[in-house]
């Protein structure tokens, strides 16, 4: 095997495929060229085709070569007749796939609009629009069943009939796939921001289209049968990296990973044949494309990789089948081949199917030939004209095999293997992009999978970590609170990772690294050491994969790891340290800090610092958990789709649980799918639990949580709003809000500039934004309105009403915050340290605040001879003080009937409270 | 004083520094620490993450040993400062409103502080001369209009304010006495024709 570099390219991100209608190598390019070469000699007379710029997928049938744009373009074009190149259809979003169907006749094609474009050829580009749940994330398309699979970005597969004019609806097979959000908008950065959505989410037909290839989440292709899509018919996991691209080769299984390993399976063994890494010094591969034995690899970065002879041939590939077969056809001579023909398909990759099949090639040869002829009408067919002999066939699959016995059996071999359970290198072809047939070929966005966090799965809950992001290219943060903050960076060789952790007090700790060698993606921390967790969301299939890892910040004399018991399909989605308050006291926290685990399944786990498990409890699915410094633990449950409970645990003394699945105002966003569910979730410095959510951004804070069936949200302030000034201010448009803690009346949140969802590194200094309650709209229309009236008067006015509209949200803040305080009081009410007087400090300057807002809001109403208003106003004083003032308002504005009645309504409290 | 004469008439830069530096500042301190009382001011209670309010030296104390962050001024971003600097260009006659201690606050933050400021040090230092430059422009073109009895010195910093005190203060002086050696002559010429 040797490795070769084509430098067609300098930039931007390259898709391969062969053309063997004229017999070149076809490369396009996001900067807005395909370029045709001779692969024998890349310099010599390529043929260079404009095409629109940042493709997101390219297709070609025959002379045909269509494009989607990341600009919404579908360009359709003639490779003989370049000039031919025109527009057939125009999406106001981002396609992100498209394939030729029907023989060249139509195309598919869909992207973030939410539905999947039927454009028939033949009939001046007339589209028809079906809608589907969610956008679409890529197609693949079957020739011989006319069957169009559509991937989902929330994981789903619609399979297609394209028989009639309007495709039918012929299955969904619901989350079997990789969610995949596309977050690129202008151009797809695979080495910079857009790295996440470097994933594989392409379905593939085998020939026939008995079986549909599916990635799947948990890092394995499924395979399933047309016959029975209820269960995936087999399964073959792949190693632990991000897949980029794979194919089926005869049956071998290429797979390229993120890391720059290619690997060749086989697929019906599952066995490793061949694996080779290639150096991509910072950059990644995002496809891969087979032609004869060469595999040309498609890059982030311009250039094309050229792997030559690195496919096994079909006799190396096979031979030990051979053998294999010979032995099992020993062993089992007396089964009843007949029997296993009527078998389930399903159960197609089980051993004894393998036997059979091993069976048939050994001892059938002469109806093989037969088939094999089958075979090869099939593929005229699915050429679309372009017949070719068996000897072409033998031809692609080395020069070496030509003529040779062997070979024509090996070749029926495959042809036999392909028909049982894979494509074979023609049939790829066919599905992908060459011109035996089409197919899609698109780089690969996103994913939820590999990085385990990331915005709400509509069914599944994801493991989160508060503060938590996805991969921001090789890092990403695992948590942030009021103590620190911890990240993971990927090593240049992307083998292993390095944990770093921060801690806000410099003083008592100073930042230190882990070696990350179990995949950590769970993490929380107090003042007393870091809980790091693997979820084992990747590989929820097998049992007991999850695992807990604490430290001491100090040292790690004292480190320890514990294995989670999980169930298959199960996995650890947030693991959390109590006591997360920078001010506690290290002995306490060494005595009372203890560790919650919450899985995907609903199990609790409580542990104490050494890993004792303490109490064990099974609730609804967990989606977070975080804890306040006494020990309070807030938690989030998935109570039903897209319904979300919060459950209060009190940890300190005994286990009682304080609130319970009261509905919490959490909702996944239905448009925008890249909001993540949560945004941040915190305490405030009373021990209040603070929420903001993805789809409102909006700061919420419960209280009454202390008494049962009392608990509910109050809306602080809208951060989007706060932040970019309501819209009003164009430098700021584009900032959004990473909230981080709450602090007496100010938001402690980060600024992310440019549209980012997340914070990126290193961690900007945060600011501090006054909470202000949402009871009001703000000024903007009055502004419009000055600049037309002019008039100082009418100015004036508006003034006096934004000045009112003020003093509004002014006295419900301080109702709001002096009721939280209060309610914190009374639970510190026993002691009387210095707590509790700062907390009676807080409580009379919120009553000052409170009855101050209400007189000047009395005032105003007075002014404005708003009498009833004014003594509504009026009835909400309750301090004999400001009645009195009150009251004097009245007497100078000359309101001595309203000023009568307040002097009433003085006397009644107040005598009252002196009886 | 043992300051030769000219000094002794002016503050020098690093007395503007140094009376800057009292100048109280946020920050975001990196680790807890009990109120001080210092003479003139206080430190308060710190906390790790808690923004609070601290004299510049302190600030810089802080931050040298990396216990702090400092929290730059609004002021100092170049959105605000760009926008300092068209306003300078719209109105020759006027200064734009910028703190009576800009150039002694920017140059120390941005020297030992460079990492807590949002924008590019270089981009920032770069519009800081464009601005201080327009100024001293129109300080010199102002000085065309100096008369013996009063100056305009609206939005001027006291470094601006100080490198033309010694000039001013000397025309202003002579100008006076002119004024007033013209003014007595007036008087003379005027006593004379009553005469």
């Amino acid at each position: 095997m040797s490795e070769r570099r084509i430098h067609t390219f300098p930039e931007g991100n390259s898709f391969v495929s062969y053309n063997q209608n004229v017999d070149r190598l076809t490369i396009g390019n996001t900067i807005g060229l395909v370029k045709m070469i001779n692969i024998e000699d890349p310099d010599k007379d390529p043929i260079s085709i404009d095409i629109m710029e940042n493709i997101t997928s390219l297709c070609q049938h025959g002379h045909s070569v269509a494009a989607a744009t990341i600009s919404g373009v579908l360009e359709l074009l003639e490779i003989r007749t370049p000039s031919s190149r025109q527009t057939v259809f125009r999406s106001p979003l981002p396609l992100r796939a498209a394939i030729f169907i029907n023989d060249g006749t139509r195309l598919a094609c869909g992207g973030d609009d939410t539905k999947l474009i039927i454009i028939d050829l033949t009939a001046e580009n007339k589209a028809i629009e079906i809608n589907i749940p969610d956008q679409l994330v890529d197609v693949s398309y079957n020739h011989t069943g006319e069957l169009l699979a559509v991937s989902l970005s929330n994981g789903d597969v619609l399979v297609y009939s394209a028989t009639n004019d309007e495709p039918r609806l012929v299955e969904l097979l619901p989350k079997i796939g990789v969610p995949k959000i596309h977050t690129s908008m202008d151009e797809v950065d695979y080495n910079g921001e857009n790295q996440d959505e470097l994933v594989c989410t392409r379905t593939s037909w085998t020939t026939k289209g008995d079986y549909l290839l599916v990635p799947s989440i948990s890092n394995s292709i499924k395979l399933y049968a047309r016959a029975n899509w209820l269960e995936p018919a087999g399964d073959f996991p792949l190693s632990n990296n991000k897949i980029v691209d794979y194919l089926l080769n005869g049956s071998a299984l290429i797979v390229a990973y993120t890391n720059g390993e290619i690997v060749v399976y086989d697929f019906k063994t599952k066995r490793e044949l061949k694996r080779t890494a290639v150096d991509l010094d910072g950059y990644y591969l995002i496809d891969i494309h087979v032609y004869r034995r060469n595999a040309f690899l498609g890059t982030s970065k311009g250039e094309i990789i050229e792997l030559s002879n690195f496919i096994p041939t079909s006799n190396n590939a096979m031979s030990y089948l051979f053998d294999e077969a010979e032995e099992s056809e020993n062993e089992d001579e007396g089964e009843d081949v007949e029997e296993d023909e009527e078998g389930d398909a399903a159960d197609i990759l089980r051993e004894e199917e393998n036997i059979k099949s091993r069976k048939v090639m050994l001892h059938n040869e002469d109806s093989m030939l037969l088939d094999a002829d089958d075979e090869d009408d099939e593929h005229v067919h699915q050429l679309g004209g372009a017949k070719r002999t068996l000897l072409d066939l033998e031809e692609e699959k080395g020069a070496s095999d030509i003529g040779s016995d062997d070979a024509l059996d090996n070749f029926q071999d495959a042809e036999e293997l392909d028909a049982l359970f894979g494509d074979n290198t023609y049939s790829h072809k066919k599905a992908r992009f060459t011109s035996n047939g089409n197919g899609s070929h698109k780089p690969f966005t996103t994913t939820t999978a590999s990085t385990s966090f990331s915005t709400y799965n509509e069914k599944e809950v994801v493991p989160y970590s508060p503060g938590g992001t996805p991969w921001h290219g090789d890092r990403r943060y695992l948590s942030m609170n009021s103590i620190g903050y911890v990240w993971i960076t990927k090593y240049a060789d992307l083998t292993s990772k390095s944990v770093t952790v921060s801690l806000f007090d410099r003083a008592v700790h100073k930042d230190y690294h882990l070696t990350d060698t179990d995949e950590y993606d769970l993490c929380s921390l107090n003042k007393l050491g870091i809980l790091l967790g693997v979820s084992g969301y990747s590989t929820k299939h097998q049992a007991n994969n999850g695992k807990i890892y604490f430290r001491f910040h100090r040292d790690n004399f004292d480190a320890w790891e514990k294995q989670i018991p999980l169930h298959s399909g199960e996995y650890v989605t947030n693991i959390s340290l109590t006591h997360q308050q920078p001010d506690e006291d290290e002995r306490r926290l060494n005595e009372e800090t203890k560790i919650i685990v919450g899985t995907s399944f609903g199990y609790v786990r409580i542990y104490n610092l050494y890993g004792l498990c303490l109490h064990i409890m099974k609730l609804a699915p967990v989606v977070a958990t975080m804890s306040s410094s006494k020990g309070i633990v807030f938690i989030i449950n998935q109570l039903g789709n897209n319904i979300f409970g919060a459950s209060i645990l009190n940890t300190e003394t005994n286990i009682t649980f304080l609130q319970q699945n009261s509905v919490l105002p959490l909702k996944q966003s239905p448009t925008n799918s890249t909001v993540p569910l949560i945004k941040g979730m915190f305490f405030n410095e009373n021990g209040d639990p603070c929420l903001v959510a993805g789809i409102d951004d909006t700061l919420l804070v419960m209280t009454g949580w202390r008494e049962s069936n009392n608990a509910r949200w109050v809306p602080l302030l809208n951060c989007h709003e706060a932040i970019t000034e309501g819209g009003k201010n164009p430098n700021k448009k584009n900032w959004k809000c990473w909230p981080l803690g709450l602090y007496e009346e100010n938001l402690l949140c980060l600024i992310l500039k440019n549209n980012s969802q997340y914070p990126g590194f290193p961690l900007s200094l945060p600011i501090e934004i006054n909470i202000q309650v949402p009871v009001n709209v703000k000024e903007d229309t009055r502004n419009d309105k000055k600049d037309d009236d002019g008039d100082e008067d009418g100015e004036e006015k508006e003034n006096t009403t934004a000045g009112q509209l003020d003093l509004e949200e002014s006295y419900i803040r301080a109702l709001t915050m002096g009721k939280l305080v209060n309610d914190s009081y009374i639970e510190e009410a026993e002691g009387e340290g210095e707590e509790t007087e700062k907390l009676m400090d807080a409580i009379q300057n919120y009553a000052v605040q409170f009855d101050g807002s209400l007189l000047k809001l009395f005032a105003g109403a007075v002014q404005n001879e708003q009498l009833k208003r004014a003594f509504s106003i009026a009835r909400m004083i309750k301090s004999e003080k400001a009645l009195t003032s009150a009251l004097k308002i009245c007497e100078r504005m000359d309101q001595a009937k309203l000023g009568f009645r307040i002097g009433e309504l003085r006397n009644a409290l107040f005598d009252d409270d002196g009886l | 004083m043992v300051l030769p004469n000219n000094m002794q008439k002016n503050l020098l830069p690093e007395e503007i520094n140094f009376l800057s530096e009292s100048q109280l500042i946020t920050i975001i301190p990196r680790f807890s620490m009990k109120k001080i009382e210092l003479i003139g001011s206080k430190i308060p209670t710190l906390r790790a993450m808690r923004r609070e309010q601290v004299p510049l030296w302190v600030a810089l104390i802080l931050k040298s040993q990396d216990k702090c962050n400092i929290v730059p001024p609004e002021w100092l971003n170049l959105i605000y400062l760009k926008d300092m600097y068209e306003q300078e260009k719209l109105n020759p006659l006027q200064f734009s409103s910028l703190p009576y201690n800009w150039l002694e606050l920017s140059k120390i933050l941005l020297a030992k502080a460079s990492d807590d400021v949002a924008d590019l040090s270089h981009q920032l230092r770069s519009v800081i001369q464009d601005l201080r430059e327009i100024r001293l422009i129109k300080i010199k073109n102002g000085l065309r209009e100096l008369n013996e009895a009063n100056m305009e010195l609206t939005n001027l910093s006291l470094m601006e304010i100080n490198e033309i005190r010694p000039f001013i203060l000397q025309v202003m002086g002579k100008l006076g006495k002119l004024y007033e050696a013209s003014k007595t002559i007036e008087d003379e010429e005027d006593d004379y024709d009553y005469e």
